[in-house]
């Protein structure tokens, strides 16, 4: 039995359709993370799941009890917030003991699980601590711990690393992984960086302008965007989208733009058409040994150690990016040539951003 | 940062900056202020005709004739009772008005300039708005009589009892938007983030005020009290207006009671005796507040 | 429409009448002397009072503005002169308050000149109940032969508005971000030159509020006025106060029109610079 569900949500504010109809149902102990560009309505979910906004239309049930007249205090909730939030005139321990302090736990009990908490989150030594004091990463684990003590059923995270900086942000996300994993809680995580949705997802659901746009786990989305836009956004880098016509030919199509011909067999149709042609950076091959699709240019190339990533001009000033293996070394500026691998294209309408193949 | 502001072996651009209010206050404020300590302890009253420097040195005697002054201990009680009742409804109102206008109000933008307007009004404009509301033929006297059901014609400024009453009203009309001011400006500063993370730990509206909104709040708080006590102590316009005063010594305030003394009866070193022992009163107090709030910005 | 929800609007609901209600009730007092100031003469003091007048009138304001012959005229002729001695006394106190409390603040917030003990000497002279330093500064007055002068009454007004220039300015200024002031100094600008172009462009805001802070201040004092410079220097605090002297009676006509009048200006003020005071007022203690 699903232990969150979301029925068609609407929320409107003014002329702005904040969240239209959404409907999302989260297991018990999941890792779900709500994806999309700001302002796609994922923080006006979050806080009508919370329950700081209440929807216009639609209902949040939780283990089959309905949620919408319940305030937030009343909903058992651990929230993570994207300016963190911490209450900046206590100590970190009064932080973290306030979910406690205001239920007049005796002191012994709030004393032993301040402890246990912040030995987990290793801050034992932050207790005493004013927290405006404390670094980004520091006040990140306070306000986890903060959230902890209660006892959630389950967590909400905000944009909890929006304001850190990149390694810091890759170990505070491991260190939110682990947690999901020991306490076994569900956890919804609102993020624009899809990155971090990739790594630590079991779903994601992506959303732009108050729609959701595709649900699943994030390896399925990867492999199978439902359109142009979801292709793009999900992934790192962006899929490469190029521009172009297909062609009817006998056994399939021919797709043809920026210089390019890539023959597409599994798709067949009558008539010429304008379309995008999608593919990802891992499916492009770089070399001159093999038989090409077209040629490109290496405008730049990035060294990662474990994989090149090569930045290469095709015709009309059109840029694509490829990843390979590091052996692939060609020169800059040098002229190459180019295949897409065959059964990993995507065709998309290029008005509608619909998918059309596979 | 000093060795540019020391080189060449000039005087340092930021003392210079700061030689003009300097200048200002010690001739204003620090001469004055010495000459009312002199004043206070020798026996001068410009009437005798002798030059004060030249005046007989009486040391504490000013102030012990002040102190067992009954006219004195009063107006400084009497004071201190208007400042505190003053000061508690201001606290009141400000609160609530400030707390409601948080809120999603319509017309927000209008109200609150509306609100703080008679902290714009000068003191004296005050006096005669209180003049002719509480005239004995003004509106309050009829509002009472209709809620009363019965004649009710009160001459409130030559009132024993009631004759406070318009006063304490004008004082606390004219100071409620400062602390509504400073309290509405610190509750709506405080971080939507903090008020929600308390809410979702189970916080009741009450622990909320309590715990967050109240503690983040104490600095700016003791601010406003203290700019608040200190206008509170220079009660004197609406007093000189209204009612001189009167009826008898029943309205006289501190700053009454030395001009009263100082300008009509030309007692310049008993005031000077008395204004010192108001200062020292004051000094203690606010010199604490200040201090803690000044040190804890730090 | 769920339960709560009804609730949730009614307590709303009622918390917009609480609001407009106290609103109302406490612009009373100002509605009832803008009323007072078009009512005629007998109805003045009818009882039960008039709320509206029933014949609007404009005499008092003529009366204000040109005086009246007859008996009253000894005490009262005009309120021009007195609201031009207003304005410039205030004006001109204001400036030179403004100028010094900029270059004393900055000085305060840039090097912390002193420390919190020069900061706290400024702001003891507010401390004082002004009664007690009026009468020293009149002996002083006497001396230097400032008693009832323009400038006399001018310097008094800048040495007690100088500590909310000082303090209010302090509070702004500390809010300047310390990049600014490291450029600056970086390409070589004098102090001089860095509070002229650097910082007070960033504080426009906050000087403009003490600006109109310290003429409000100014433009409604009375107790200086009165001891200082009644003979010499008429504001128009004194003009009001002498319209309640016994020879005038109960004036309530011409005492609203003047009320009204010698509000305006400060209405005005206060409106332009309501959304900066209260940070003003807390001397930058808000906000961080």
């Amino acid at each position: 039995m699903p232990a969150l569900v979301l029925n068609n949500i609407s929320k409107r504010y003014g002329d702005v359709q904040a969240l239209d109809g959404i409907n999302l149902q989260i297991q018990d102990g999941e890792f779900c993370v709500i994806v999309g560009p700001s302002g796609s309505g994922k923080t006006t979910l979050l806080n009508i799941i919370a329950g700081f906004t209440k929807p216009d239309d639609g209902e949040v049930t939780v283990d089959g009890k309905p949620y919408n007249q319940l305030s937030p205090r009343d909903r058992n909730i651990g929230m993570v917030f994207q300016d963190i939030g911490l209450f900046s005139h206590l100590t970190v321990r009064k932080n973290i003991s306030f979910g406690l302090e205001i239920k007049k736990s005796s002191k012994k009990d709030i004393d032993k699980r301040v402890e246990e908490i912040a030995d987990r989150l290793k801050i034992r030594k932050l207790l005493d601590k004013k927290v405006r004091l404390l670094s980004g990463g520091e006040a990140q684990r306070v306000a986890i711990g903060r959230t902890l003590i209660t006892n959630p059923s389950f967590f909400l995270f905000d944009e909890p690393l929006g304001n850190l900086d990149a390694n810091l942000r890759v170990e505070m996300l491991t260190e939110i992984k682990r947690l999901h994993l020991h306490l076994k809680k569900t956890f919804i995580y609102v993020t624009h960086d899809q990155e971090q949705a990739l790594s630590a997802a079991s779903r994601v659901m992506i959303m732009k302008d108050g729609k959701a746009l595709q649900k699943g786990p994030p390896r399925e989305i990867y492999n199978n965007p439902i359109g142009k836009f979801v292709a793009e956004f999900f992934g790192v880098p962006s899929m490469n989208l190029i521009d172009g016509t297909i062609i009817p030919e006998e056994d399939g199509s021919l797709f043809q733009g920026a210089g390019l011909n890539v023959k597409v067999k599994g798709y067949s149709q009558s008539k010429k058409a304008e379309v995008t042609l999608g593919v990802r950076p891992t499916d492009v091959v770089v070399g001159n040994q093999i038989t090409e699709d077209g040629f490109g240019t290496i405008n730049s190339l990035e060294l990662l150690g474990d994989k090149n990533q090569i930045y290469l001009t095709l015709e009309q000033e059109k840029s694509i990016i490829a990843v390979t293996s590091p052996e692939v070394r060609p020169e800059l500026e040098e002229r190459v040539k180019i295949k897409l691998k065959e059964n990993r294209i995507f065709l998309f309408d290029r008005d509608q951003g619909g998918r059309l193949y596979p | 940062m000093s060795e540019r502001i020391k080189r060449k072996g000039k005087i340092p651009v930021n003392i210079i900056m700061l030689l003009p209010t300097n200048i200002i206050i010690l001739f204003l404020i620090i001469i004055p202020t010495i000459l009312v300590i002199w004043f206070s302890l020798v026996n001068f009253q410009p009437t005798f005709g002798i030059n004060f420097w030249q005046s007989k040195f009486v040391f504490l005697d000013n102030y012990f004739k002040i102190l067992m002054d009954d006219e004195f201990v009063k107006a400084v009680i009497r004071t201190v009772y208007i400042s505190l009742i003053c000061l508690g409804v201001e606290f009141t109102i400000g609160l609530l008005i400030a707390s409601i206008l948080t809120g999603n109000i319509h017309g927000k933008k209008i109200l609150y300039p509306l609100l703080i307007i008679p902290i714009m009004i000068p003191p004296i404009v005050i006096g005669n708005n209180f003049w002719l509301i509480f005239s004995a033929n003004g509106p309050v006297n009829q509002i009472i009589s209709i809620i009363l059901n019965t004649e009710f014609k009160a001459s409130w400024f030559s009132h024993p009892k009631y004759a406070i009453i318009p006063i304490i009203l004008s004082e606390i009309w004219h100071w409620y938007p400062l602390t509504f001011l400073i309290l509405f400006s610190g509750l709506v500063n405080i971080s939507t983030s903090e008020i929600r993370a308390a809410k979702i730990l189970g916080a009741t509206e009450w622990q909320l005020s309590w715990r967050i909104k109240f503690p983040k709040l104490k600095g700016i708080i003791t601010i406003a009290l203290v700019i608040r006590m200190m206008e509170a102590l220079k009660v004197f316009d609406v007093v000189h207006l209204l009612t001189h005063g009167g009826p008898g010594t029943r309205t006289q305030t501190i700053s009454f009671y030395l001009f009263k003394y100082g300008f009509k009866y030309s007692r310049i070193s008993y005031v000077s005796a008395g204004a010192w022992i108001i200062l020292f009163i004051s000094l203690l107090g606010f010199s604490l507040a200040l201090r803690s709030v000044l040190v804890e910005r730090k | 429409m769920s339960d709560s929800m009804m609730k949730y609007n009614v307590r709303k609901g009622l918390a917009h009448i609480f609001l407009y209600a106290v609103t109302a009730s406490l612009l009373f007092p100002l509605f009832w002397m803008l009323m007072t100031s078009f009512k005629s003469p007998n109805e003045w003091v009818t009882y039960p009072p008039t709320w509206i007048p029933t014949e609007p009138t404009i005499s008092n304001y003529r009366f204000i503005f040109f005086g009246s012959a007859g008996r009253f005229a000894r005490t009262y002729s005009s309120a021009v002169i007195p609201y031009l001695n207003t304005a410039f006394v205030a004006v001109t106190s204001t400036l030179v308050a403004i100028v010094i409390g900029v270059l004393g603040s900055y000085s305060l917030s840039r090097f912390k000149t002193g420390g919190s003990l020069t900061l706290l000497s400024i702001i003891m002279p507010r401390m004082f109940p002004p009664m007690a330093m009026i009468i020293p500064l009149m002996i002083f007055f006497q001396l230097i032969r400032a008693i009832d002068t323009y400038w006399g009454l001018i310097i008094v007004y800048i040495g007690f508005t100088l500590p909310y220039s000082v303090l209010m300015l302090k509070g702004f200024m500390d809010g300047v971000p310390k990049e600014f002031t490291e450029a600056a100094m970086l390409d070589g600008l004098s102090e001089w030159q860095i509070l002229y172009k650097i910082w007070l462009p960033i504080i426009k805001n906050g000087l403009m509020t003490t600006t109109l802070f310290l003429l409000i201040l100014n433009w409604t004092e009375y107790t200086f006025a009165l001891t200082l410079s009644s003979r010499g220097v008429e504001t128009i605090t004194l003009t009001l106060a002498k319209l309640f002297s016994n020879e005038a009676g109960t004036y309530y006509g011409p005492q609203s029109a003047l009320g009204i009048l010698a509000a305006i200006p400060t209405i005005i003020f206060g409106i332009f610079i309501h959304k900066h005071l209260a940070y003003g007022f807390t001397f930058g203690a808000l906000k961080r």
